[in-house]
This record gives structure tokens, C-alpha cells and sequence, in this order.
């Protein structure tokens, strides 16, 4: 089914009143033991004495399943692009959209009041940084992205859906040393309503094949959260894609064998930077963004290659670069603060 | 302390004991927080309200506590969300609204604010007049329409968010025992200061005394029941049978049995922090008490001069091992 071209109450339809809980205590209790043993293994070997949790979220996963040399680049806080303000935008507007009784109107203008009532000035003061026209660029982008997400839901919304917005979901293992985390942009029904809770995110751009993996990590943490598997998944995109995929085990299963692969490489990794070892290196479209670019040399070559090479001029935006490359998704560099 | 209990999953218990006698409870919050009342008086101070968050405050850090300024914030999306969540609430569990149970969960908040919406502020609460108004307290700056809107959406997605929370540790519909109103306020016998029972929820049993607490919390679980149940049982004068404590980030209820070393530990947070209060009135510095450095130091408004707290962060960096290349921080290779 198309939702871009049904009415905007079909997602609502879809996605809650007629799927049944499904019991998966037999399946935490298998992920919980697998998890537990790979994360005892990398905390034996590197012990974790932050006294906080080391938080494992989407962005350290997909790292984690990269490039090792840009895994231990992590993302420098506080920095801002024109993706991830269009994206933070989008985001914003939309969940203004979703508590709001009037109409549509004025939807980048309500986002930014809705980001400062937050208390997250990053966008506006980005926009506050740039020229008038790349502002203007921008906020048509975002309008643009708001308008065509606002559209996949029915307004006023409908309350019998049980929705919340960025609800934190986390999972401790080792008794609390490491906890897997995540927010999805929006939840819909779930424990203790006799509904399973349906995770919906949130994308300004194209829809693309990483964001399975990290819907799959969401039902995962949910599973273990509420011991039932999730109902559906679904991906929202302003460019009008969409995705909705009902949740099997399976893909929960798949979910927690990356998080076992990702500790590994968290373990592979921190040997190699503890031994002096350079970081193996696996260059794709996400060198753009990679803070180590302007001397990685597998990085340039790439770039140099893809007829990229402007991306090695700092002062070159790399949002504004087309990519062909598969992993050339946009990429925002980091989650919002768990 | 022996009240913690190990968390599997759903439910963690610990051994009944003998409870303490409320009266001797009201004896020692009265005991503990007299000087306080002679200093309030003696300097013509606002009148102090002791709660949850200053026990816990004074817990983490006795200096952290002295450098957080005195007074009220003014309301806020964050401050106001718990607040408008019960008011919610207790809207639709009123006489007015009995059938409350059989609505969406979903809906509790956005028919209230409805309702605020289409009322004359006269009987509301100081956070419904502000949900209905919201203006920046701090500086008293008036909102645009569109900045009034998104206030009170953010707020209302937070309340919404809070509630969920609340309703994983009472069930949904919550059974008839539950009640969600206030379990009140004990004052001293010379007024001035106040000790305020913040739970979420409560269970009552059948002679309707209060049986469990209900909390919705990320920190210090057991140190929080510890407060609460002290405060309530000087309150209602009847000690709770238990305290169900919900952590917001991983949905897990632990419910703690009130034991004797539990009300011990509630008491004595009681009178560290009517002490420490009445060194904040005094005017004490948080650099001439003892500062305990922690993960806490990230929030407090003195880490940067803040000998201990700066050390802790110091240190911290230090003993970043290897894992932390793939964590929050930077690192330059």
C-alpha cells in the first residue's frame, strides 16, 4: 500500500487497533543471555568505571558496522549542517503538528518556537549563522519536508492511538555498565494497553536501507523493554517514502546479532588503539562527513575518486555535494542527547 | 543500605520488618527541622517547603546544594510537565469525569487542556493559569501566539510522555484502589517550614489507609522511597506497606517492602537536609562544606570552580579507557 497517495488517516488505520500482543519472553530470554555474554567479554577485557553507563545508541551501532577509522572519530557535539538542521526542523514540526489543535501554517516558524520551548537553540542559531539566501534555501527545504510528513497523519490526531513523542527506551545490561538506548521519534499504543506499540521515525530526505537496521535495533530494545514484540515499523520520510514492516522475531534477532557484532568490533577496535595499530579503514559516501577526511588517506582517494575532492576544502558545505554511492545516506553525526 | 534489592525483570522485593512508630517519625522530623524554624523566623525568610528533591540533592552533594540559587524558577516545558500530568489527572478521576477508565490514555492530557482552554483562570492551579498563559517567568516577557502554542505542545507532549510512565506502574485502567491526588503536607508546630509527600500515585487498602506509593523516577530509587515513605507516614500518620518505584528509562517497577532501616535512612535524609537548608538560609557558601564529586558534577552550576568537581572531571578524562574512542567524546587520533 502507498500511504503518499491514500488518505492520511490510513497510517493511523494501519498501524494500531488490530494487531494483537505477541508474548516474546522466550525471545528475551534468549537476546538478554547473548547480549550479556558479549558485553561481559568486551567489559572484562576493558573495564568501564565511568560511574555512568556507556550508552550504546543507533549512531555508536552504525559506527560500530563501519569504518573503523571514522567509529573512533566520534561526532563532535554542537556541530551543526544544513541536513541535520533540516532534519532537526522537520522533526520538530512535525510533533508540533501532532499536538496541535489548528491547522497547518507557518510549520518552520512553529518548529523553531517548539525547539526553543525545548530549549534546543542548535537550528535557530544556525540559520541566525548563514546568509539570508542559504537561509531561505533551507527553510523552503524544511517546509517542504514538514508539509509532506505532516501529511501522512490525520488532524486532528487521533487520540485513541496512545501517542507519545520521544520516549526514552532503554535496556541495562551488566547490571547497568552498558545500556543500549534509543528514542524513536514517535510511539504509538503499547503495555500496558492491550495494544503492541508501534515505533515511528522520522527522516527529512530519501528514504533509505540503513534506516531498517536501525528501526530493527528500536523493536529490539522495545522486545526487551515490554517482553512483546512491536507491531509495525515505520519510516516517514519528507521526501514522500515511506516504510511500514510488521515485526517478526527474526528481525529482532537480526537486531541483537549486530549489537553482539558491534561489541566485538568495540572490542577489536579498542585493541587496536590501545596496540598503536592503525584503524582499518573502509571509504564510502560517509567519508563526506567524516571529521578525518583531511587526512585520512583512504578517505581522500575515495572522495578524490568520486569526484568528491571539494569535500576536502573545509570550508565547503558537504551537504551541498551529490553522492551516488549506496552508504551516502545524510548523515546527521550524532543522536540527540538520550 | 539493606532496603536495596536486586532488579530482574518485573518486580524486585525485599523482606518484610517491623515498622516504625509514625509518631516517633513526626518526632524526629519535628526535632530536625526546629532549627531551621528559629532561623526562618529570626531573618524574616520566606517560609521553606522540604521535598524529595532536596533530600536528594543534599544526598549526591551537600555543596552542590549550597550552589544551586534559592527560589523559584518560574515554569518551564520540563518543570511544568509532571504537574500538568496530575492536574490532568485529577481532572478526569474527579466526580465529573468517573468513567475516566474507559478513555485512551492518550487523551487525558489534550482533554484537559481543552478544557483550560474554553475556562476563566479563576479556579486553577498556578500551572494550568500558565498553561493557559505561558509567558517566561524569568524574565517576564510575554509570548507571541506562536510561541504560546508551542510552549504548551511541548509541555503537553511531556505530560503525555510522563503519564505513560506512570500508567506502566499502575496498569491501564488503573484498578479502584489507586489514587492519584496529593497525600499532603506536615508543618511544624510553628509553621515555616513544611515537608511535602511528593509520590505520583498511591494504593490504598481496604480501610482506605495508605497501602503503596507509587513513584516514577530515574534517580536514587532507593534513597527516594526512603524520603517519600517518611514523609508520608508522617503525613497520614500510618506507615505504607511499600513503595513501587518505575524508572522512566528502562520501564522496570521495583517494589520495596518498608522495613525499619528503611524509614532509618528516610529520617536521617530528612534531618541532612533540614540541616543543610538552614545553612542555604544562613547564607553558607557550598565551598565551606565538604563537596562528593560524581556523575553528578555534569549538572551542578559550581563545577567550574568547584575544586572537587573540577578533580572529578579531571580525573574522569584520564581514566577514559578505550572504550570511550567510541562514546561521546572526541578524540583526536
Amino acid at each position: 500500500m502507498d500511504l503518499a497517495t491514500t488518505p492520511a488517516a490510513t497510517l493511523a488505520e494501519m498501524v494500531s487497533g488490530t494487531a494483537q500482543a505477541r508474548d516474546a519472553s522466550d525471545l528475551v530470554e534468549e537476546l538478554l543471555e547473548e547480549l550479556e555474554v558479549a558485553a561481559h567479554a568486551l567489559f572484562t577485557r576493558f573495564p568501564w568505571d565511568q560511574g555512568s553507563p556507556w550508552h550504546l545508541s543507533k549512531t555508536n551501532l552504525s559506527a560500530l558496522g563501519g569504518c573503523r577509522r571514522r567509529a573512533a572519530l566520534a561526532p563532535r557535539a554542537g556541530s551543526w549542517n544544513r541536513a541535520l538542521v533540516v532534519g532537526t526542523i522537520a522533526d520538530a514540526a512535525l510533533k508540533s503538528h501532532l499536538f496541535s489543535d489548528a491547522g497547518d501554517g507557518h510549520r518552520v516558524e512553529a518548529a523553531l518556537a517548539r525547539l526553543d520551548a525545548a530549549g534546543s537553540g542548535g537550528a535557530a542559531g544556525w540559520l541566525g549563522s548563514v546568509s539570508v539566501e542559504r537561509r531561505q534555501r533551507v527553510c523552503d527545504e524544511a517546509e517542504a519536508a514538514a508539509a509532506t510528513l505532516a501529511a501522512f497523519w490525520p488532524h486532528p490526531m487521533s487520540e485513541r492511538l496512545w501517542l507519545r513523542v520521544d520516549e526514552p527506551l532503554s535496556v541495562p545490561l551488566l547490571d547497568g555498565s552498558l545500556v543500549l538506548a534509543g528514542r524513536p521519534d514517535v510511539t504509538l499504543s503499547g503495555p500496558p494497553t492491550d495494544a503492541p506499540c508501534t515505533l515511528v521515525e522520522v527522516k527529512a530526505r530519501n528514504l533509505h536501507a540503513q534506516y531498517r537496521n536501525e528501526m530493527e535495533f528500536y523493536a529490539l530494545l522495545a522486545t526487551l523493554r515490554d517482553r512483546q514484540l512491536p507491531a509495525h515499523l515505520v519510516v516517514l520520510c519528507g521526501s514522500g517514502e515511506h516504510s511500514v514492516d510488521p515485526v517478526q522475531p527474526d528481525s529482532v534477532r537480526a537486531a541483537a546479532r549486530r549489537v553482539v557484532g558491534a561489541l566485538r568490533t568495540a572490542e577489536a577496535l579498542s585493541v587496536d588503539q590501545a596496540t598503536g595499530r592503525v584503524l582499518a579503514t573502509m571509504p564510502s559516501g560517509l567519508c563526506r562527513w567524516c571529521d578525518g577526511r583531511f587526512w585520512c588517506d583512504g578517505g581522500r582517494v575515495w572522495l578524490e575518486e568520486n569526484g568528491l575532492a571539494l569535500c576536502l576544502d573545509s570550508e565547503v558545505d558537504p551537504d551541498d555535494l551529490q553522492c551516488t554511492d549506496d552508504a551516502g545516506y545524510s548523515d546527521n553525526g550524532a543522536d540527540e542527547p538520550l | 543500605m539493606t532496603c536495596s534489592a536486586r532488579t530482574t525483570q518485573g518486580i524486585a522485593t525485599t523482606a518484610p520488618m517491623n515498622r516504625s512508630e509514625p509518631a516517633e517519625l513526626a518526632r524526629r522530623a519535628e526535632v530536625a527541622t526546629r532549627p531551621l524554624v528559629d532561623l526562618v523566623s529570626a531573618r524574616a525568610a520566606a517560609s521553606v517547603r522540604l521535598a524529595r528533591r532536596d533530600a536528594l540533592a543534599v544526598a549526591r552533594c551537600p555543596a552542590g546544594y549550597l550552589a544551586e540559587t534559592e527560589g523559584w524558577p518560574g515554569w518551564s516545558p520540563p518543570l511544568a510537565a509532571r504537574s500538568l500530568a496530575r492536574a490532568a489527572l485529577w481532572a478526569a478521576t474527579s466526580a465529573s469525569r468517573p468513567d475516566f477508565a474507559s478513555d485512551d490514555p492518550g487523551s487525558i492530557v489534550a482533554m484537559h487542556i481543552r478544557a483550560l482552554m474554553s475556562q476563566g483562570p479563576a479556579s486553577m492551579s498556578s500551572v494550568e493559569k500558565w498553561i493557559r498563559d505561558p509567558f517566561l517567568e524569568t524574565s517576564g516577557r510575554q509570548l507571541t501566539d506562536l510561541e504560546r502554542r508551542a510552549w504548551r505542545q511541548e509541555t503537553a507532549a511531556r505530560a503525555s510522555l510522563w503519564l505513560a510512565h506512570l500508567f506502566r506502574a499502575t496498569g491501564w485502567p488503573p484498578d479502584p484502589a489507586v489514587r492519584f491526588a496529593d497525600i499532603g503536607i506536615w508543618s511544624h508546630p510553628r509553621g515555616s517550614v513544611s515537608l511535602a509527600a511528593t509520590v505520583d500515585a498511591h494504593r490504598v487498602d481496604r480501610d482506605g489507609e495508605v497501602d503503596e506509593l507509587i513513584l516514577v523516577t530515574d534517580d536514587a530509587p532507593d534513597l527516594a522511597a526512603a524520603f517519600e515513605v517518611v514523609t508520608a507516614t508522617i503525613v497520614g500518620s500510618h506507615a505504607p506497606r511499600a513503595v513501587r518505584v518505575m524508572n522512566r528509562r528502562t520501564a522496570r517497577t521495583t517494589e520495596i517492602l518498608v522495613d525499619e532501616p528503611l524509614l532509618d535512612t528516610g529520617a536521617r535524609l530528612l534531618e541532612a537536609s533540614a540541616e543543610l537548608r538552614g545553612l542555604r538560609v544562613q547564607g553558607v557558601r557550598f565551598d565551606e562544606v565538604a563537596a562528593a564529586s560524581g556523575s553528578h558534577c555534569r549538572f551542578c552550576p559550581a563545577v567550574e570552580i568547584c575544586g572537587a568537581g573540577s578533580a572529578w572531571y579531571a580525573h574522569s578524562e584520564a581514566r577514559a579507557g578505550p572504550l570511550e574512542l567510541v562514546s561521546q567524546s572526541r578524540q583526536a587520533e
